[in-house]
């Protein structure tokens, strides 16, 4: 992998890490601040923050593949493909 | 339950994510005790709100300015592999075996990954900056010697290995970055702060597996858990600020300590419900 590829890769890893950090974020604390008003709608923002928390490894994986993909490293696309599968199949089961 | 109780846990999950970031270990070592003894949560809600803090750590850690740079992109990726098979193939084991032998086994392996620590304490794993570092070594900037550090990938089978089982014991709700972080250093050429570094952001995936399996069922309490990510995200700032400021010797120093302290604990039994 080139430092300029690298470089990409990591702006790219770290956007979505921190757009996931803070969406997360803000749903929780809506919902800590609905609870203590007695809101009935805070354990949907609670439950919204921690589903959009949950989903942050699974889109870095998914970021990640699609950048090896374009970039034809085998190795990398096969490995983020394998993990892809199991988050996915983990997510699926929980949607049951 | 009252609203003390979020309150505690935002400060409790401050404290774990600082050290969690710091040692790229999750901090579900020192969330677990708190929630299962100081709270009376059963082991299983406990290790669910833990895991839950851990992609928290593992997310805003990676993402802090600077950190990436230390993560071994290419490495982590593979042994992700590794990491969520174990994730998996723990959850079916966990639900068979009986849980005081494995807690035992456990707490033998991280004596023995102390152990191992202690005897290289002072060995650093880089090479010449301009050295040949194979398809899985890294290069990153060191700011303590202010020049530009290279190390190779050794004995990988190891390092498959271990984040394997590393995985495995995500089932325990602590990411299992205790068992890669000190294996990668010791054993596979891979200096502390990298290892750290790579182990933190891999830490996210490995807990999805876990933790949307006890989500399914229903064993993560959102409120708590909420109090827990917020107090994890702000102690996650301050640990990765201080991870530059460490020497490795004292970073491994701190490590074996709470490799110990998290062995005697799994001996002395806590946590049992």
């Amino acid at each position: 992998m080139s430092a300029r590829d690298l470089n990409r890769l990591e702006r790219l890893l770290g956007g979505i890490l921190l757009a996931g950090v803070a969406l997360s974020a803000t749903a929780l604390i809506a919902g800590l601040l609905l609870m203590a008003m007695g809101s009935p709608g805070a354990g949907f923002a609670l439950t919204t923050g921690l589903v959009l928390l949950m989903c942050i490894p699974a889109a870095r994986i998914l970021a990640s593949f699609g950048d090896a993909v374009v970039r034809r490293d085998g190795l990398l696309a096969a490995a983020t493909a394998f993990v892809s599968l199991v988050l996915l199949w983990q997510f699926l089961k929980t949607l049951q | 339950m009252n609203f003390g109780s979020e309150l505690l846990t935002f400060a409790v999950g401050a404290f774990a994510g600082g050290l969690g970031a710091l040692l790229g270990i999750g901090g579900g070592v020192i969330l677990i005790p708190f929630l299962n003894i100081a709270l009376g949560l059963t082991f299983n809600q406990s290790s669910g709100i833990s895991l839950i803090t851990i992609i928290a750590t593992s997310s805003a850690a990676s993402a802090a300015k600077g950190r990436m740079q230390l993560v071994n992109l290419r490495l982590g990726m593979v042994l992700e592999v590794f990491t969520t098979s174990g994730g998996v193939i723990g959850l079916w084991l966990f639900g068979k075996t009986d849980s005081h032998t494995v807690r035992i086994a456990f707490a033998w392996t991280l004596v023995a990954i102390a152990m191992i620590m202690l005897s290289r304490i002072s060995k650093r794993n880089v090479l010449d900056p301009t050295a040949e570092i194979g398809q899985l070594g890294g290069r990153y900037f060191d700011k303590e010697t202010g020049g530009e550090v290279a190390y190779r990938l050794k004995r990988a089978p190891v390092a498959f290995v271990m984040s394997f089982l590393a995985g495995v014991v995500s089932n325990f709700g602590i990411g299992g970055g205790i068992l890669k972080v000190p294996a990668l250093n010791a054993w596979c050429g891979v200096p502390i702060r990298a290892a750290a570094a790579t182990s933190s952001l891999m830490l996210g995936a490995t807990a999805f597996v876990v933790a949307t399996d006890r989500f399914r069922h229903g064993e993560i309490i959102p409120e708590l858990a909420a109090a827990a990510v917020l107090g994890v995200l702000g102690g996650t700032q301050v640990g990765v600020w201080a991870q530059h400021r460490f020497h490795p010797k004292t970073h491994k120093l701190v490590m074996v300590a709470l490799l110990l302290s998290v062995a005697a604990l799994y001996f002395s039994g806590v946590g049992k419900r």
